[in-house]
């Protein structure tokens, strides 16, 4: 008797193989699906990094925070995120670098940031005990902030006021000393003697292509010869110092650098983004173009003695036909006497973009988009010297751009003016 | 007959046929498996569209985004269809936030956003 019958394997055997290949494909299937989620986590983690290094930009919009530290904060639920967040002084505006880390993700950023100030108000005039008087075709668009003695229309050599209105927007008689700027003392303190820590010396060559990190050390040039910069290509973090002079040609490329010398001309037709510190004089030729956000500060340390009649000459700042400035220009002195020189020199048809402010006299012929703090007004024409005269001047706050960020003046609100590396 | 059959068996060779058992259990088996891999498959698909919440992200990144640029009051409540979004300032420790807060208006899952608060 069989006990076993001999069972055919054949369809059960086809059944293994459907099987097999079935699941073959499900678990190719649901391998794909895992990592597909955990690239997703990935992405998100970036993502997220991303989110949170803006969200440093937006903290440091409100929040103080000493320089030179690195302040750590954690912004989400996770408790895996943390961020850093750093800022140092660069000329007038400041870098601020922020490092978002998630887990393995990281990002980071920097960026110079320059105040945001109140915007609208397009003059402010301190009190000199003089009325503001316009001449020419002078427009004045914005709200203004005069000495008590208000604004009237004038004549100077002939020529009396053409416009209709005396100014486009709200006149406020409130004047009083010019507001403060909030690091003054930080760039005194700057000009006379730049840092020394966190800094590497280099030496120029010709040719030399330079692009250095604001996450790095800072690269310093340093000469007590007078130097011309010509083509040259320097970018980011670098500091060029002279003690004597800085002439600029067009050759050189110059993006987010310091140029500090007693004396800086920028010879015709330079283009670039930087900023330039001075101690005597700053000589813009025609057709320099600067763009944001750059910035012009002379900070006097002691008036000159002599009288100075030669007038392509000042002891100032001046800016000649057809340049263009956007960003900051200041010119400081903590000599109050006013006398009938130019400190600040805007040529016709020269165009500023963001803040003039002169703790002297200013001497406007061409347009500032933005706004002017000063002192006092001048204006030479026909061989005499006007006292706060404004001669075909051209006063716009309105044509500035609403993200425009720069001198320090309102309180601290620090916002991005460029992203930097 | 006899002579039809011969003719047959002479020009194909016989195949030998599975039983009806046998084949019954195989298919059988093979409709467990496939039902096995479609249910797992359709959890796996299912889930990934139940827990995507890439519409109601990119609609907080928006709210956001607005807020940022003073387009949008604090605190506010939006309706968008499936999700009811909060905003409000809340404070932690020094940091003021603004916290978007949208919750699923069916099984009551949340997604929270945080914006540093403006001045």
């Amino acid at each position: 008797m069989k006990k076993f019958t001999k069972i055919k394997a054949g369809a059960i055997q086809y059944v293994l193989v459907i099987s097999v290949v079935i699941i073959i494909v499900l678990f190719a299937f649901i391998s794909l699906v895992y990592t597909q989620k955990r690239i997703q986590l990935k992405s998100v983690l970036y993502k997220e990094a991303i989110e949170v290094t803006y969200m440093g930009f937006n903290y440091l919009k409100t929040n103080s925070i000493p320089f030179n530290t690195n302040t750590k904060i954690s912004f989400t639920d996770y408790d895996f995120e943390q961020t850093e967040i750093s800022k140092k002084p660069w000329g007038i505006f400041d870098i601020g670098i922020v490092k978002a880390t998630l887990k393995k993700e990281t990002f980071l950023k920097v960026a110079l940031l320059g105040n945001k100030n109140r915007q609208g108000t397009a003059l402010y005039l301190a009190e000199n005990n003089q009325a503001l008087v316009l001449v020419g075709n002078t427009n004045i668009k914005g709200d203004v902030v005069l000495p008590k003695r208000g604004v009237k229309t004038g004549t100077i050599a002939g020529t009396s006021y053409y416009g209709t209105k005396l100014i486009d927007g709200n006149i406020a008689k409130t004047a009083n000393n010019l507001p403060k700027i909030q690091n003054l003392s930080y760039l005194k303190q700057f000009l006379k003697a730049p840092p020394n820590e966190g800094i590497e010396y280099i030496s120029l060559e010709e040719k030399m292509q330079l692009n250095q990190s604001f996450t790095e050390n800072t690269k310093v040039y340093k000469t007590s010869e007078n130097l011309s910069l010509r083509d040259i290509q320097l970018r980011g973090n670098i500091v060029i110092i002279s003690s004597a002079a800085i002439t600029v040609y067009p050759t050189a490329i110059l993006e987010d650098v310091l140029v500090i010398a007693p004396t800086v001309t920028l010879e015709k037709n330079v283009k670039g983004t930087f900023q330039v510190f001075a101690s005597k004089s700053i000589h813009l030729k025609k057709g320099v173009q600067l763009q944001y956000p750059s910035s012009l500060v002379l900070l006097q340390k002691e008036a000159p003695k002599a009288i100075n009649s030669n007038r392509t000459k000042i002891h100032g700042i001046k800016i000649d036909n057809n340049a263009l400035v956007k960003g900051p220009v200041l010119f400081y002195s903590d000599d109050k006497k006013n006398g009938y020189d130019t400190q600040i020199l805007i040529e016709e048809n020269a165009q500023v973009i963001g803040e003039v402010y002169c703790t002297k006299n200013l001497e406007l012929r061409g347009k500032v988009s933005g706004v002017v703090y000063t002192n006092n007004f001048i204006a030479k024409q026909a061989g005499s010297v006007y006292s706060n005269h404004l001669y075909n001047a051209k006063i716009n706050s309105s044509t500035i751009s609403p993200k425009y960020n720069g001198l320090f003046i309102d309180e601290e609100n620090k916002q991005v003016a460029k992203w930097v590396e | 007959m006899g002579r039809i059959r011969n003719l047959f068996t002479r020009k194909h060779p016989k195949v030998s046929a599975s039983s009806l058992v046998e084949t019954i259990v195989a298919t059988v088996i093979i409709m467990i498996v496939f039902g096995i891999a479609m249910s797992s498959m359709l959890g796996v698909v299912k889930r990934t569209t139940e827990n995507s919440t890439y519409i109601i992200d990119s609609k907080l990144q928006k709210l956001s985004y607005l807020y940022q640029n003073n387009e949008l009051k604090v605190p506010n409540t939006i309706e968008i269809p499936q999700w009811s979004i909060v905003i409000k300032k809340q404070q932690e420790g020094k940091l003021t936030f603004v916290v978007f807060r949208a919750t699923h208006k069916k099984n009551k899952k949340t997604r929270t956003k945080k914006a540093i608060a403006l001045r």
